[in-house]
């Protein structure tokens, strides 16, 4: 059977990164939650990593158009976002499970996953595959009719991912989407990322380095709404030393680069 | 879009409210049955007056539903979504009050199967006036639906639906008679088969529901506080706009209904054109009666329906009693199989009574037990009625008229039946011994 492509899916690509942040601020009230932080980020997997309080998931909320930037540049997809119809043409390409997945329990997993689908606007032609193909990617085929209220911990975490790539997104952002998965489960997590970060830009916040150690290419570093870091996995490992704290490369990378960034130096140092 | 408002109303609190409020309505408009069950006007009277059960269900559903996102945490997750927010919650709007349409319009429908059998006058306005009644349900729902999303907290349902239901429940039983209070509540003022209610009160509740329900839209799509408040400005304006439309007088007489429709055999028996229907069942009784007094001095020479409502209109003994040619009568309503139905001996002991005295004389219980005795004796003795069951004051006026010469006895009971029409005392007339109370 012949599958329409629309002229957008053959369009060639206008922009240089999926992703393109200049001197990004977010403001939660009072407090500035990202300060003036600046992302170029492309193809492939990217981790966000910073502890309790860095302002990991307000950068997310504002790359998922919800929340609203106080000043700064950003531009998804080539996209400044300046009009009502930037917007809505961008969300159809975005994928997003936040922090705190909510959901309704009385709808089944095909039914919420094909709910999420319509909200994101997939062509009606290609719901039905889309949706089938989002549940067989978790690994949750054998649970599809099952009410999303009947699922576990670790299935429901599934099935956030499972309505975050039902359209195919150019950018998937990722809150905090191994917890509750069990080991087996976050290394298959790991390669469906790897799988999906060929053909989009994944942004993966999470506070457990060795998931961003197994499936990430690049890593942004964060603490008190700045970046300390941003580049390679390798320069991230490189950057630590046998005397920091942690178990492995990756952590002794991050410790050290945290150590070093000005907000955690002594006040007689800054 | 179809396929998704069919997830919501199987999802959805859509079907549940479907049921509930379908076996409610119905049941309440069955144990309401003899009230309208012969007349359209009386059956827009019943399905509207349901209203202070039905819209707190109404109500509570649309909150519930209304707060669905809020309280499943889903906000933040469709909020990165394309599909803008009225179009996101058009299919649950959809589901939910088409489920509240299915289950008012369903057992109207119901209902009007019923009637359409019996009723023999409309007048024209019953569609208008079951329209409105749905329309109240609409705005309701649309106006949960946007409380809810405004408030999201699980105990705004139910606390909505009990203050509804208290403000509807004492509004029902002491309704002030204030034009404002007529454009406000669903439920309409006190009316029956004779009266009718303006169209203009139609009109005016249509324009203050159709506020109501653009004020629950706007509460539903408001994003900000401000827009919540600017959302309330359709029903203030809708109200304002409603009482200037409303008349001062809602319910008034309808002619048409109340004209005389004579029995085609006989045209001494007579019912109002409303309950043209009962006039075969009224025949027999009545020229049963009309043959039994036939040598009463001034006895009846036709039988009428009182066209006049216990209701609504001041009963007036001295009108009814200057006609003593004309027995005035009210149908007794008893149900029989859903359907109305005149038992005939029921009919008759009726009209035996309404042509011995005027039931408006008597408001005290003692002269009307008297009133009554003296009707049951003349009944027993002129229309053979059962002898067993007359209380110790009728069997007294029935020993003391059966003895008595034909003529002397004739010439009692039209003397009794002219005391009990003037508010006389028509037994100790019977019993010999004068006409003073």
């Amino acid at each position: 059977m012949p599958t329409t492509v629309s002229p957008s899916e053959t369009a060639p690509t206008r922009y240089a990164h999926h992703i393109q942040a200049q001197a990004l601020t977010v403001r939660r009230g009072r407090r500035t939650a990202v300060d003036g932080i600046d992302l170029n980020l492309g193809t492939g997997v990217h981790g966000v990593l910073g502890p309790n309080g860095a302002g990991k998931t307000t950068l997310i909320r504002t790359l998922a158009t919800v929340l609203t930037p106080h000043s700064g540049d950003l531009e998804l997809l080539g996209s400044a976002l300046r009009s009502r119809g930037e917007l809505r043409a961008l969300r159809r390409q975005l994928g997003y499970l936040p922090q705190t997945f909510g959901h309704y329990p009385r709808f089944t997993l095909r039914e919420f996953v094909a709910y999420m689908a319509w909200l994101k606007e997939v062509p009606r032609h290609r719901m039905a595959d889309a949706v089938q193909h989002a549940i067989d990617r978790v690994d949750l085929t054998d649970r599809a009719e099952d009410r999303m209220g009947s699922l576990s911990g670790g299935m429901l975490r599934r099935a956030g991912i499972a309505q975050a790539i039902v359209n195919d997104p150019a950018i998937l952002l990722l809150d905090e989407p191994t917890v509750g998965l069990d080991p087996a489960q976050r290394m298959e997590f790991r390669t469906l990322l790897r799988d999906i970060g060929e053909q989009s830009c994944v942004l993966v916040s999470t506070h457990l380095v060795e998931d961003v150690g197994a499936a990430c290419a690049g890593v942004v570093l964060m603490d008190e709404g700045r970046t300390v870091f941003a580049g390679p996995l390798d320069h991230l490992r490189a950057a630590g030393s046998d005397t920091d704290q942690g178990d492995s490369a990756i952590e002794r990378g991050y410790t050290a680069l945290l150590r070093r960034h000005p907000a955690n130096q002594p006040e007689a140092g800054r | 879009m179809f396929r998704i408002v069919r997830l919501e109303a199987k999802r959805s609190i859509a079907l549940p409210l479907l049921l509930v409020l379908a076996a409610l309505t119905r049941a309440f408009l069955w144990m309401d049955i003899q009230e309208w069950a012969a007349s359209w006007a009386s059956l827009v009277q019943s399905a509207r007056a349901i209203a202070w059960v039905s819209l707190p269900v109404v109500l509570a559903a649309g909150i519930w539903h209304g707060g669905r996102e809020g309280r499943n945490e889903v906000s933040e997750l469709f909020a990165a979504t394309p599909r803008p927010r009225p179009v996101r919650l058009l299919p649950a709007f959809v589901a939910i009050v088409g489920a509240v349409v299915i289950a008012e319009a369903g057992v109207v429908a119901w209902a009007a199967t019923l009637i359409a059998r019996h009723a023999t006058y409309s007048g024209g306005q019953w569609p208008l006036g079951l329209a409105v009644g749905l329309l109240a349900a609409i705005a309701v729902t649309l106006l949960g639906l946007g409380i809810g999303r405004a408030v999201a907290t699980p105990v705004a349902a139910p606390l909505a639906a009990v203050a509804l239901f208290l403000v509807l429940a004492v509004s029902a039983d002491e309704r002030p008679a204030n034009r404002l209070v007529d454009v406000v509540l669903p439920m309409l003022p006190k009316t029956d088969d004779f009266h009718r209610v303006l169209p203009s009160l139609s009109v005016s509740q249509c324009v203050w529901f159709t506020a109501l329900g653009a004020t629950g839209v706007l509460l539903t799509v408001a994003g900000t506080r401000r827009a919540r408040w600017l959302a309330l400005t359709p029903a203030v304006a809708g109200i304002a706009l409603a009482a200037l439309l409303a008349p001062s007088g809602a319910i008034v007489r309808d002619p048409q209904a109340t004209a005389l429709v004579c029995a085609r055999e006989n045209n001494r028996i007579c019912v109002t054109k409303v309950h043209t229907h009962a006039l075969p069942t009224l025949v027999a009784p009545a020229q049963k009666v009309l043959d039994a007094f036939a040598e009463v001095p001034g006895g009846p020479e036709r039988v009428e329906e009182k066209p006049e409502s216990w209701k609504l209109d001041a009963a007036a003994p001295a009108s009814h009693g200057g006609k003593r040619g004309t027995v005035r009568t009210e149908f007794p309503q008893l149900t029989q199989s859903g359907s109305i139905r005149w038992k005939p001996d029921v009919l008759l002991a009726a009209l035996a009574q309404d042509t011995m005295f005027d039931e408006a004389c008597y408001s005290e219980e003692k002269d009307f037990t008297r009133a009554t005795d003296a009707s049951d004796a003349v009944a027993a003795l002129l229309l053979r009625t059962p002898t067993d069951e007359l209380s110790p004051g009728a069997r007294e006026a029935y020993d003391t008229l059966r003895p008595l010469p034909a003529k002397e006895r004739y010439s009692r009971i039209g003397e009794g039946r002219k005391a009990g029409l003037t508010c006389g005392d028509p037994l100790a007339v019977i019993m010999g011994r004068g006409a003073g109370r």
